[in-house]
């Protein structure tokens, strides 16, 4: 195989890898805004409970539950991607709506003081300083969000999503080099991983509030 | 003619009153001093008349409005400017925007009418080359008169001011006063509640005494400082005074 193939056959499995993640951080989004609205409601021990799930069982195990066990107990099977897709949203949607947390309480409250006081009202407060204050103060971190559902993407080449690393590893048994293919998955993870967690660095000093 | 007038004005926290009986009539170009102890309820007081603070009692006629516990305070605040203590600018707007916005999202005007206004007010408050900073990029005296030239930004007809150089260093504090003697000038009514007592008699055309939530005692500035009417009062300037000279002898 040339180099020229080896990157062609990777295309795929990173095509994958960026779809998949993608679409898991798109649906987090909303699923962050539902998670702070129930950790707000009287249901809060609701947020908790699902906050302590994610972050106290291994990602790996509810991908091997969803994906294996699933079929066997309920006779549902929404395949590798699916399941993949599911536990990321699931575990995403805390995280994001730990990042909106953040950012709400983060907000100056005086600030908004200031703005009712010169008379706008409750919509245009919301218009033209909530949201653009909350998404400057959520999007560098969402971004380091994103980066750690691109590494952890890895963890479904286990229940057969032929992602990047899956992609490299069809290549290896068949063409016996390793070396090199790890370093290109390696080079490849970087590709997608570092500009991102350098552009929320950019955004975080140039959007600096203090 | 009056402009304002507080009548039977009252603000309850739970049950616990923090001003009552509030009676107070300013005429429009008056400059009012509101001065008393820490805790008296003077903030309180300007922040009732601006909405705020809900009234628990009494009303507040401003310009041909009347307004009460009730009453929805939109329109009066874009009538009514307030400047705080910590400035509060909107950290992610320039200084020019900082300006801008109200008088374009909450009156509705057109934007570049503003910015021109915008801009002679900065020039006006010497900060005509900040029109493009950023509130974090300003010294805290800058951004107090950034803070100040947004709320004039909405042509208010009553200016009230929050303590606003006690949060600022001594050697800032002189450029802002310097604003508020030139609005002052100008013919501004404003309400003022501050500690720099001197200030307060060179600017003031009345001085309000306040005491525990109540009025205790108005006159003008000299008769208040020399000889003031009432007990309270005497004890709150003779501390001022002692605080003076124990500054003048650490010197």
């Amino acid at each position: 195989m040339t180099f020229t193939e080896i990157l062609w056959q990777l295309l795929p499995g990173l095509w994958q890898t960026v779809s998949l993640t993608g679409l898991s951080l798109l649906l987090s989004l909303p699923g962050g805004v539902a998670y702070v609205l129930l950790s707000q409601s009287r249901f809060s021990w609701l947020a908790r409970l699902w906050l302590e799930l994610f972050r106290t069982i291994p990602l790996l195990v509810w991908l091997f539950l969803l994906f294996f066990g699933l079929p066997l107990w309920t006779g549902l099977d929404i395949g590798g991607v699916g399941s993949a897709v599911l536990v990321f949203v699931l575990w995403g949607s805390t995280e994001a709506g730990e990042v909106f947390r953040g950012a709400w309480r983060a907000l100056p409250p005086a600030q908004l003081e200031a703005a009712v006081s010169l008379g706008l009202t409750a919509r245009q407060r919301w218009r033209y300083l909530l949201l653009p204050l909350l998404l400057r103060l959520s999007l560098p971190p969402l971004m380091n969000v994103a980066t750690r559902l691109i590494k952890t993407s890895s963890l479904t080449v286990l229940i057969g999503v032929t992602e990047l690393t899956k992609a490299g590893q069809q290549i290896i048994e068949r063409e016996d080099n390793a070396l090199l293919i790890y370093g290109l998955l390696l080079l490849g993870y970087f590709a997608i991983c570092f500009p991102l967690s350098l552009a929320a660095r950019q955004l975080e000093r140039r959007w600096s509030l203090l | 003619m009056s402009l304002l007038q507080l009548e039977q004005l009252s603000h309850h926290k739970g049950s616990q009153p923090i001003l009552q009986d509030i009676n107070l009539t300013v005429s429009r170009g008056d400059v009012v001093v509101i001065l008393g102890p820490s805790g008296c309820g003077k903030s309180t007081l300007l922040r009732c008349i601006n909405g705020l603070e809900p009234l628990s009692g009494g009303r507040l006629q401003f310009a041909g409005q009347t307004l009460d516990a009730g009453s929805d305070w939109t329109l009066l605040r874009r009538q009514i400017g307030i400047v705080f203590q910590h400035y509060q600018l909107f950290p992610h707007l320039t200084v020019l925007d900082n300006l801008c916005l109200a008088p374009v999202v909450s009156k509705g005007e057109a934007r570049p009418e503003v910015a021109e206004r915008a801009l002679a007010l900065l020039a006006k408050v010497g900060l005509a080359d900040k029109a493009t900073a950023l509130p974090r990029q300003l010294s805290g005296g800058q951004q107090q008169r950034v803070a100040i030239a947004r709320a004039l930004c909405m042509q208010p007809q009553l200016m009230l001011f929050d303590e606003i150089t006690a949060a600022l260093d001594p050697e800032m504090v002189l450029e802002v006063l310097q604003v508020l003697r030139d609005l002052a000038d100008d013919g501004m009514t404003m309400l003022l509640v501050t500690h720099e007592l001197s200030f307060a008699q060179a600017i003031a055309d009345r001085i309000v005494f306040l005491d525990a939530g109540r009025i205790v005692e108005t006159g003008a500035p000299a008769q208040f400082f020399q000889q003031p009417d009432t007990m309270r009062a005497q004890q709150f300037l003779s501390h001022f005074q002692q605080l003076q000279q124990m500054k003048r002898k650490s010197r």
